[in-house]
């Protein structure tokens, strides 16, 4: 497999060069297009900012629905519009229905695009099989475009290419393998969007509750063939590392750094997967993307630091080799996934502009780190009530772990509680927005807490690996505050790492945000607000309910000259299954019994797509 | 479903045949006796280690004869029947002038909030396991039913079937998939567990949340 792989590398990279320059400047410049809206983030840098500013904050009040569109689908609603053109794109939750809408002649659909035929996606695998294995909700986060393409990962793993005019199959590959396979292949499934450099899309990788071994792997935009993968842990071939060059903190990883850090060979079940929001440097070459947690949740199986899990990665796209890592969370002990989105941006760090990158982690820390070094320069809690961790050693980049809420500690079948944040972390996948004009970064976040169990399970290829059980609950129950609210809508100063500000949410906020130049930040909540606010104050100035919770994305485009904002609401996702019951009812001395209320008395299912506008 | 799960399928399927067979679960809420409690969770233990197949009907024979006396107790005083084939028998014993039935197997123990090992076991699988699309405590998801309320009407064999062998319904263009467990050993080897600690929940005798085992002191 090794030989085929490097063979195939050369090929790929003497064929690739006439038409990379081609790719990589089309979608550079639209990217920078704020009429159009060509890839997830919004820019390779992933701020999800626009400079558009015909809505802003003096006129953002008098918003109103513009028109909404049903995908027909029920469940979670992730990702959200892509605009090229006179033409809107949407991906659907399982079955993964790619929509391709008339902007002339709003909701008419141009095309429609199912994988799934006769009951089984392109790989061969049923729909049911898929969904059996979806950890969380049939997800899915949206679809790039390149090179007169749409590119969707759809749920069995297909990495699909599809012609942008005529919703015709350029190309279908499969990546992982959904079905009952060897160990470290099966059960993988594909919520990720792809993500587009020059001549190459990348595809990512779920699964790390069913013991797959997650890679990054980059394939031919053109011919669909596999140019390179890159695991998240194992030997140094499959990981993509050169001993000597590759650092962390600055210095060289050394020889079998991520085997070593593994009991036995555990690393073959290891997780790492990687489906949150990625982004590329184009000047210093490097794509930057975070990794899940190591697999199981029993972190009594796994001793070491199970490297390279939990890591921020920069590799060259050429060829997948990593330039440097750090590991946020080594040996995990409470599922805080390292996967959430990378934000490139310039920041003044201690009075010097630094070529930062910025990250929310799942475990409560926000960090800042040098982008061409992995340098770290910030980290600092965006929610006051973590408490696993004191604080992060800025020398080693380890958190110091408070043994009190350190579930290995407390060992299998016992109940380590109170630990802050929960599993679900203090922010989940959903993607910032960074607005240059107020330097804020904009975080969705969660205020939940946890009680967590590791206990011994059994791995089965291409069954689920889980091996903890846990219980939520609001954090005030631990802070002792008072407070019920189960998020917040922070805004964060990444260069001194403090709050700026923060307003309570009742649930957790779960959708991508958006700024603009107009000076307003807007969020959609679970209950399915759309909300926008001053971006500088925080002060609300716009709220719409829609048909149902929002765990989609905000974007916006101009068509004809009227800006529009978009976006995909249809709850769901691991908020929906944790928060649609409500959380566990507080200790006494928290107020009435019934404070908590249950998602499902605001909300119910169903996918729309919803777009904005002024009167 | 690959051959290679057959095995434990079949088994699985027997051992079903056996406890409806012998079909009469009872709840026991407010069991007053703790020393009693600690030896038949002992039992359950037996149980819980060695699921596969005929050690379990064997477990439930040996529960079943030492239990009997104090369980005949229970149901006259609890007129609470857990499946239909209780209340079907009741009603039947009660028209014909016979005797109550005789329960064969303790279902679960609930004991000012504490549950005996076998329903904690079951709260802990269900946690890992199935969690994660019926919700925390069994009470659903935005899109996974919940299964306090479907407990109150689904019969310990359709339980079984349904999670053994998976469900698929279609709404719309959306397909509502429960997974088959039968390959699972973290599921199917804790099914009765599982069951036990469900229909505690759905019979309303037991709070949401991780429940304290009966007789140990918490460490937490």
């Amino acid at each position: 497999m090794k030989l085929p792989l490097k063979t195939s590398l050369v090929a790929a990279v003497a064929l690739a060069v006439p038409s990379m320059a081609l790719a990589n400047a089309e979608l550079l410049k639209l990217q920078q297009d704020p009429n159009q809206w060509v890839m997830p983030s919004g820019n390779y840098s992933g701020t999800r900012y626009s400079e558009l500013d015909q809505i802003n904050k003096g006129n953002v009040g008098s918003l109103q629905v513009a028109y909404t569109f049903s995908t027909g689908v029920l469940r979670g609603h992730e990702g959200g519009p892509l605009v090229l053109g006179d033409v809107l794109y949407i991906v659907t939750a399982i079955p993964n229905i790619v929509y391709a809408l008339d902007l002339n002649e709003p909701g008419r659909i141009i095309w429609k695009y199912n994988p799934v035929k006769g009951g089984k996606y392109p790989g061969g695998e049923t729909e049911e099989r898929v969904i059996s294995v979806m950890c969380c909700d049939n997800v899915n986060r949206g679809a790039v475009y390149a090179d007169g393409k749409i590119f969707i990962y759809a749920a069995d793993t297909s990495l699909i290419a599809l012609d942008a005019k005529t919703g015709e199959e350029v190309w279908v590959t499969q990546n992982m393998h959904a079905g009952v396979g060897i160990r470290a292949v099966s059960a993988s499934t594909g919520t990720s969007a792809p993500f587009v450099i020059n001549d190459k899309v990348l595809a990512g990788c779920s699964g790390a509750e069913f013991g797959v071994r997650c890679n990054m792997t980059a394939y031919d935009i053109k011919s669909g063939d596999r140019v390179w993968r890159a695991y998240s842990m194992g030997p140094d071939e499959d990981i993509l590392v050169d001993p000597d060059k590759t650092t962390h903190l600055g210095k060289p990883i050394g020889k079998d750094s991520s085997i070593k850090t593994w009991k036995g060979n555990a690393w073959e079940i290891g997780g790492g997967s990687l489906w949150g929001y990625w982004a590329w440097d184009p000047d210093l070459n490097l794509l930057y993307y975070g990794t899940g947690n190591p697999s199981t949740w029993n972190p009594v199986v796994r001793p070491g630091d199970n490297r390279w899990s939990m890591t921020i990665m920069a590799r060259n796209p050429d060829t997948g080799m990593a330039a440097w890592l750090y590991q946020m969370t080594p040996h995990d002990e409470w599922d805080f996934d390292g996967i959430n989105e990378m934000v490139l941006v310039d920041q003044d760090v201690k009075g010097k502009s630094r070529k930062a990158l910025v990250h929310f982690d799942r475990n409560g820390f926000g960090y800042t780190l040098d982008r061409a070094t992995g340098e770290l320069l910030v980290a600092e809690k965006f929610d006051p009530a973590v408490n696993w961790a004191t604080h992060v050693d800025m020398k080693t980049g380890r958190p110091q772990v408070v043994p009190r809420y350190s579930t290995h500690t407390g060992g299998q079948d016992f109940n380590t509680t109170n630990i802050c944040p929960a599993a679900l972390g203090s922010k989940n996948n959903v993607p910032v927005a960074y607005s240059p004009q107020t330097k804020l970064f904009y975080i969705p976040t969660n205020h939940v807490c946890m009680d967590y169990e590791p206990f011994k399970v059994d791995y089965v290829a291409g069954n689920a690996y889980v091996g903890a059980t846990l219980s939520m609950f609001p954090a005030g129950r631990v802070t002792g505050d008072g407070t019920t609210n189960l998020g917040a809508f922070v805004a964060w100063d990444a260069g001194k790492g403090k709050i700026v500000w923060s307003t309570p949410e009742p649930f957790s906020v779960w959708s991508g945000v958006l700024a603009t130049a107009g000076g307003i930040a807007c969020y959609g909540t679970l209950e399915g607000h759309v909300k926008c606010v001053d971006a500088k104050s925080g002060k609300e100035l716009y709220k719409q309910k829609v048909g149902s919770g929002i765990i989609g994305n905000l974007n916006t485009w101009m068509h004809k000259g009227k800006q529009y904002i978009g976006l995909l609401s249809g709850v769901g996702g691991w908020a929906g299954i944790g928060l649609a019951a409500g959380l566990t009812e507080p200790t006494a001395g928290l107020g009435a019994v019934g404070a908590y209320a249950a998602l499902e008395n605001y909300t119910q299912l169903g996918g729309s797509l919803d777009v904005f506008s002024l009167p | 479903m690959p051959t290679h799960s057959d095995p434990m399928r079949k088994g699985w399927l027997f051992s079903v045949a056996l406890f409806a067979s012998a079909a009469i679960l009872v709840p026991t809420t407010g069991c007053s006796d703790p020393a009693e409690e600690e030896a038949a969770a002992e039992q359950e233990v037996a149980v819980e280690r060695e699921p596969a197949t005929e050690q379990v009907a064997v477990a439930e024979q040996v529960a079943a004869a030492e239990e009997v006396a104090t369980a005949e107790q229970q149901v006259v005083a609890e007129r609470e029947p857990a499946t239909e084939q209780v209340a079907g028998a009741e009603e039947a014993a009660a028209g014909k002038g016979e005797e109550v039935f005789v329960p064969r197997q303790r279902l679960y123990t609930v004991v000012d909030g504490a549950v005996d090992k076998a329903t904690f076991n079951g709260y802990r699988r269900y946690h890992s396991e199935c969690h994660v699309c019926h919700g925390p405590d069994g009470l659903g998801s935005s899109f996974g039913p919940s299964l306090v309320e479907s407990l109150k009407v689904l019969s310990i064999e359709d339980f079984f079937e349904v999670t053994m062998n998976g469900q698929v319904r279609t709404a719309g263009t959306t397909k509502y998939v429960m997974p088959a467990f039968g390959t699972n050993p973290n599921v199917a080897n804790h099914l009765e567990d599982i069951f036990r600690y469900l229909k505690a929940r759905s019979d309303g005798v037991l709070p949401r949340g991780r429940p304290p085992k009966i007789g140990q002191k918490r460490r937490d």
